[in-house]
């Protein structure tokens, strides 16, 4: 089985040549989605937090009586 | 302001690819322009930014926003290159998203690069995206080569294109 191409185009001489990825090519893209992947999972962890947080000080401060419009001043 | 604009070379996809790369850009401009029309084989939504062929971890760092039409997000990278948004594989058929790729003083060879990015999706559903994004690569090296690279395992598809500009300031 092939492996899949790449373009490369030659900015002096125009020349576009359609190029097989290596193995090692291959290997290092799926280690940078690995990565990214793992990066993505925790920003999206950390904004749930930061939402989660949001939410229970909102519900505290309207237990102590602040309006909806009272808090939305509060967090602007 | 740039007085100058000039096309250095252009691509239209006959077929999928990996990546697409520029390569022996010349060092006669002040800066970089990319324009990329681009649309993935995968549900995938980004796609990376790397140069003279640095996809070393810890070599990029950048910040983004990213807003989706229902909710609005911001996030920093020190681990991944610059990364933007491109149509992907379930939007609406034959639909492309949209590109700009900004360099700086790409031909420097004593300071870090800087570049910016916006890009936007295209598709009849709720949620389409655009997203900002502004970062460093820490090479000092002239910058000879772009590589435009999906996030794995997807690929750009045909009719994806990319025009590369040269931008002189006198």
């Amino acid at each position: 089985m092939t492996n899949p191409t790449r373009i490369e185009i030659n900015c002096e001489t125009g020349v576009e040549s359609i190029i097989e990825l290596t193995d090692a090519e291959i290997a290092q893209m799926e280690a940078d989605a690995a990565a990214f992947a793992t990066a993505e999972a925790a920003r999206e962890a950390a904004a749930a937090a930061d939402a989660e947080a949001k939410a229970s000080a909102e519900e505290k401060l309207a237990a102590l009586g602040l309006t909806a419009e009272e808090i939305a001043a509060l967090t602007k | 302001m740039a007085n100058t604009f000039e096309l250095i070379a252009s691509t239209e996809l006959t077929g999928t690819q990996a990546n697409i790369t520029f390569s022996s850009i010349p060092n006669t401009f002040t800066d970089l322009k990319i324009l990329l029309s681009s649309r993935f084989n995968n549900t995938n939504n980004y796609f990376e930014v790397f140069f003279n062929n640095d996809t070393s971890s810890g070599q990029y760092s950048s910040k983004e926003l990213d807003g989706s039409g229902t909710a609005a997000s911001s996030g920093g990278w020190s681990t991944v290159a610059y990364w933007g948004f491109s149509n992907k594989s379930n939007y609406t058929a034959n639909t492309f998203g949209n590109a700009e790729i900004y360099i700086l003083n790409y031909a420097n060879t004593t300071i870090q690069k800087s570049a910016s990015l916006d890009t936007v999706t295209e598709t009849n559903a709720t949620a389409a995206n655009m997203l900002m994004s502004a970062g460093k690569w820490v090479g000092t090296a002239a910058i000879h080569t772009i590589m435009l690279r999906p996030d794995a395992p997807s690929n750009w598809v045909q009719y994806t294109s990319a025009y590369l500009y040269g931008i002189k300031n006198s």
